[in-house]
């Protein structure tokens, strides 16, 4: 899309003050990373029998597009995309967590080459590296189901693109969010089945992914399984457009929930905000954006924010 | 958890609201997304080409036209969304523009505008009250009045939900006992003839004790010629056409649901073009711990003017 130069000459530029509010990161730099994860299967690429979609790096194309328009006004520092092979594993995988040498992450197809490194804090591609990422990919999550069984820790974990490294990063033991000497990600968007499940959070699995003097404020997910459709990878790129100054986290839920009449259909998206007080963590739901990150404190305390009685397929049926 | 009883009042509904053209895949979804799992009295099964497609949602072929009534460009004037949808009178300043965004921001709302786009935000700036014990119809109908006044016209809107938002608090150490109410919410989505539009709705939000919070639209004003919101295919032959397309798409042969959608294209100018399809939803796939989505496939019908 062409950029209006003129209407950012003529037009007050986004630098007055309530548009300008300094972010809380660390660093000073802000930084938006998107991978999407399109194609499965193919040579060098995770596969293990699942179907591609195409659709996925659109989404990613979407979210990013108003970064790159506050780029261009000089209202942000710095957007990057990697998509299919370039979304590898160890980005999304803390140094102290990933080995060079250990084959403990990979999955059996994968090479004997691979690698289970942490190199979420590499510039430009890390997950931890920037103060927003966003990504679109099959996902999904162990924990006590609605029958009561349970496999031990509550954890997710994402699909990559990328074989030779970790195909699978799981947020128990290969995320760590806001750490680190060059950590400071802030927020994160996640388009995935069942990347924040209730049971996950309930069982305190988020925890396990950010630590109390973590930078991480904000969890955008969902619980159960998401439908992925032409319509929904637009409503990605609305969401974004929404969310640079209000609403980070009510507008995920006001732009990307469905209802469905009948059991089993809804899409149900979910904010975790993580913070000292439930005021700050309201604030940063309710009015942080991309350019206006909230300060929430320390991390002790989290909320999880979501539509009542929401019922997914591949989910339980949330409180209401 | 719905219950049948739910689900046949629902369709009743949608009968009534329909007559024969049949409905929209989701009668009362502020999305157009067809259903993976449905009671069987809802379910119409036939296998055409190898899948088995459930065509309860499609019933006969719709001929639709776009409402006389709808929405004007002019609704995203400034000064309207506040005085009207808002029903703020505080004065209002500019506090920024980016591209066609603007943002503005009186004593109680900070309000951002794309009339390109039509969208538009509203964020109460302060906090209000504590709960109280609300009528939920009562916020529907405010939420109703509101958007009404705004000029998005009854024959635009496809469905309207309320639902609660719900908030848990937890510690390292310990959880809350249970949700607390953050919020109402009314999910208003665009359709007409029984038929959404997916993507376009406008959600407006209430706090606890029943005065306004937050206004979320997307609404494009629709252009006022060039939808194409009829088919000249029979039922069989979009049957055909669907199982044809699926199967082309290279994707396994199994079950899909399918229901009608008006597919939104913008032109230059903004306004947004309806194009009358098919969407097929295919179900999850579970290989253990991860999940491919359930995809939603929009299959054309040769739609014309």
């Amino acid at each position: 899309m062409r950029f209006d130069w003129r209407k950012l000459v003529l037009g007050i530029p986004f630098t007055a003050a309530i548009l300008a509010a300094a972010p809380s990161s660390a660093l000073a730099s802000d930084e938006v990373t998107v991978y999407g994860v399109a194609n499965f299967g193919g040579a060098g690429e995770c596969g293990g029998g699942f179907a591609s979609h195409a659709r996925h790096t659109t989404s990613a194309a979407n979210f990013r597009a108003p970064f790159d328009t506050l780029l261009a006004a000089g209202q942000w520092d710095e957007c990057n995309t990697k998509n299919n092979l370039n979304a590898r594993g160890s980005y999304f995988t803390d140094p102290a967590e990933g080995s060079s040498t250990s084959s403990s992450c990979c999955e059996s197809y994968q090479p004997s080459t691979c690698n289970c490194e942490g190199k979420d804090e590499q510039a430009a591609v890390g997950v931890d590296q920037g103060d927003i990422f966003f990504i679109h990919t099959h996902g999904g999550s162990t924990h006590i189901d609605e029958a009561g069984n349970t496999s031990g820790v509550a954890f997710m974990g994402l699909q990559m693109g990328n074989e030779s490294y970790d195909c699978r990063p799981r947020s128990h033991q290969d995320w760590e969010f806001g750490n680190g000497a060059a950590g400071d990600l802030e927020i994160a968007v996640v388009e995935a089945c069942q990347s924040m499940d209730y049971e996950v959070w309930d069982a305190g699995g988020h925890w396990l992914f950010s630590q109390q003097d973590s930078t991480f404020t904000m969890f955008n997910a969902y619980h159960g399984n998401v439908s992925c459709s032409d319509a929904r990878t637009a409503d990605i790129g609305t969401y974004a457009d929404n969310s640079i100054y209000d609403g980070a986290g009510d507008n995920w839920l006001d732009i990307m929930y469905s209802n469905s009449a009948a059991a089993d259909g809804d899409n149900c998206p979910v904010s975790v905000v993580f913070g000292h007080t439930a005021t700050e963590r309201d604030a940063m739901y309710n009015n942080g954006g991309w350019r206006d990150r909230k300060a929430t404190g320390t991390k002790d305390h989290s909320t999880i924010y979501y539509i009542g009685g929401c019922d997914p397929s591949g989910g339980s049926v949330l409180p209401n | 958890m719905r219950t049948n009883t739910m689900w046949a009042l629902v369709m009743l509904g949608c009968a009534a609201a329909c007559g024969v053209t049949g409905c929209a895949t989701d009668p009362e979804s502020p999305s157009s997304e067809a259903t993976e799992a449905r009671p069987a009295e809802a379910v119409k099964e036939e296998m055409v080409g190898g899948w088995m497609l459930d065509v309860a949602g499609l019933k006969t072929v719709p001929t639709l036209a776009a409402p006389a009534a709808r929405l004007l460009p002019e609704a995203f004037d400034l000064g309207h969304v506040q005085r009207d949808l808002l029903r703020d009178d505080g004065l209002l300043e500019m506090k920024g523009q980016l591209r066609d965004r603007t943002r503005s921001e009186s004593s109680a709302f900070a309000i951002e505008v794309d009339p390109v786009k039509g969208t538009l935000l509203a964020i109460r700036k302060d906090t209000l009250g504590a709960s109280a014990d609300l009528d939920e119809a009562a916020v529907t109908e405010d939420a109703k009045d509101r958007l009404r006044d705004f000029g998005i016209p009854d024959e635009e809107i496809g469905a309207v939900i309320t639902r609660r938002l719900l908030g848990e608090d937890s510690s390292r150490e310990a959880r809350s006992e249970g949700p607390r109410l953050v919020a109402y919410k009314t999910f208003v989505t665009r359709g007409f003839g029984g038929v959404v539009v997916p993507g376009h709705r406008a959600v407006v939000t209430h706090s606890p004790d029943g005065s306004l919070r937050k206004v979320l639209v997307k609404w494009p004003a629709l252009a006022n010629v060039g939808h194409r919101l009829t088919t000249p295919l029979t039922l069989a032959a979009i049957k055909d056409r669907v199982a044809t397309r699926l199967t082309e798409s290279g994707r396994p042969q199994g079950r899909a649901v399918l229901g009608w959608m008006q597919e939104p294209a913008v032109g230059e100018d903004g306004s947004v073009r309806l194009t009358l399809k098919v969407a097929a939803r295919l179900p999850a796939v579970d290989h253990g711990e991860i999940v491919e989505e359930p995809e939603i496939e929009a299959i054309d019908v040769d739609a014309k003017e």
